[in-house]
């Protein structure tokens, strides 16, 4: 049943015949995971509260920052430096204290997936990076659930609806995490800020149509937009098996199929390397205890003791060319392993032999 | 037969073109378009991507058929 108030808020809807109370109740009775609250996720997320989604999931890990405000439309300023999920929770709730929120700050990992699309009805893939695309894909194949992809470039969008009915899935089109020669480099390409209002809009579309199953998704087809010469077309997907999926389901994830880099990464340097390329390095974290010798003074940006890891993981910027150092390379392996892992830090690189093999005349 | 072919996100970029004319002689014999694309443009070789042809996913032009498109379709990570 619809509330008085309600009734008003989706009158729209509810004169228009395909979906009218029906429909509505469907939308009212439903649940969506927006995986990423970016430049997709902000519109997904904007309409799919107005229509009135009854739960809605938000997963993001990352927080606002300046260079968002060109697109993710549901931020502001007083947004900066808060969790995404938190500061879009906020803003829709104001849009629609009729839907229910679950937030995930921890975004979706190997560790989470599969439990997190087995809450929801439809699942939509608004990320910003290959090796979430496949996670993503290969959990609601196993758990059964219709996922709506969106993706762009520059100028340039696709859109998808997958394993709906049955239907194709992302591996369908892409089987493998692409070369890394594939892509020329990790850095954002840059994008028109109305392109993921667009290609997100239409993602919003389909999840309200596969809902309240009114006209036909894109189950099987690849929708391409280019907003520079307003061109679109749909490219029909056929279905292929995956043995992964078998695999997945019998021994779990396993990160080697989620791991991409765009480049090859260097993930360990010794000391002659970091003395060489220290200008390099815009951040120095050292993960050892405060009593620990030998102090080098001015080495350095940040002193963050392995303990301490998980709850001051904030102060290093994931942006930044970082260096993580410990006495002999082993707690400092462990704490990249740790950032990695949980927080999605990439840029971080292990001092090998630790701070032991420092030439500590250097310094003088 | 000139089959007007479309190059989508990162293969426009490389390519330097989003589109452009090419000449297909198909009768009596299928076209693999990958190899064709590829020797024609070999960086294409470090690229990930699927062909389309007449809006269908496959790597082959068939024979004696009438083609009004084809496209390069590279995956895109943004969002």
């Amino acid at each position: 049943m619809l509330s008085p108030e309600e009734h008003e808020i989706y009158s729209r809807h509810l004169i228009l015949e395909k979906i009218g109370l029906s429909g509505q109740l469907k939308l009212k009775n439903s649940s969506v995971l927006v995986i990423g609250a970016g430049g997709l996720g902000c519109p997904v997320l904007q309409y799919l509260t107005a229509a009135g989604v009854g739960t809605i999931g938000i997963a993001d890990h990352d927080t606002v920052e300046k260079s968002n405000l060109q697109r993710q439309v549901l931020f502001g300023h007083s947004s900066l430096g808060k969790l995404k999920v938190n500061a879009a929770k906020k803003r829709l709730e104001d849009l629609n204290p009729f839907v229910n929120f679950k937030t995930f700050a921890d975004g979706i990992t190997i560790n989470n997936a599969l439990n997190l699309v087995a809450d929801f009805d439809v699942v939509v893939d608004c990320t910003d990076n290959f090796e979430t695309r496949y996670l993503i894909n290969d959990a609601c194949c196993i758990k059964n659930k219709p996922l709506v992809y969106g993706a762009i470039h520059k100028f340039e969008g696709q859109v998808s609806v997958f394993n709906l009915n049955n239907g194709p899935t992302y591996r369908c089109l892409y089987p493998e995490l692409p070369d890394p020669k594939s892509v020329s480099n990790c850095a954002d390409a840059g994008v028109i800020g109305v392109l993921p209002g667009i290609i997100g809009t239409f993602q919003a579309n389909e999840v309200i149509k596969i809902i309240t199953e009114i006209g036909t998704p894109l189950n099987g087809k690849l929708h391409v937009f280019n907003a520079l010469n307003n061109q679109s077309n749909s490219y029909t997907i056929s279905k292929v098996e995956h043995e992964i999926y078998e695999r997945i389901k019998t021994n779990g994830f396993d990160q080697n199929d989620y791991q991409f880099q765009c480049e090859t990464p260097v993930l360990e340097i010794d000391v002659e390397a970091f003395l060489e390329s220290r200008n390099s390095f815009e951040q120095i974290i050292d993960v050892r205890e405060y009593n620990e010798y030998p102090i080098i003074e001015g080495l350095a940006t940040n002193v963050i003791p392995m303990g301490e890891l998980h709850v001051r993981f904030g102060e290093i910027d994931p942006d930044k060319n970082t260096l993580i150092f410990c006495k002999r390379g082993i707690r400092s392996q462990m704490a990249i392993d740790f950032l990695k892992e949980h927080y999605n830090y990439k840029n971080l690189i292990n001092l090998k032999g630790g701070i032991t093999f420092y030439p500590f005349e250097q310094e003088k | 037969m000139k089959v007007e072919t479309h190059y989508y996100g990162m293969i426009s970029d490389r390519l330097e073109r989003s589109s452009e004319l090419h000449t297909f002689e198909t009768e009596g014999s299928a076209v693999n378009l990958r190899d064709y694309f590829e020797n024609r443009y070999p960086e294409l070789k470090e690229i990930n991507y699927k062909i389309a042809v007449n809006q269908e996913i496959t790597d082959m032009l068939p024979a004696n058929t009438e083609i009004n498109e084809i496209a390069l379709l590279p995956p895109f990570a943004g969002g």
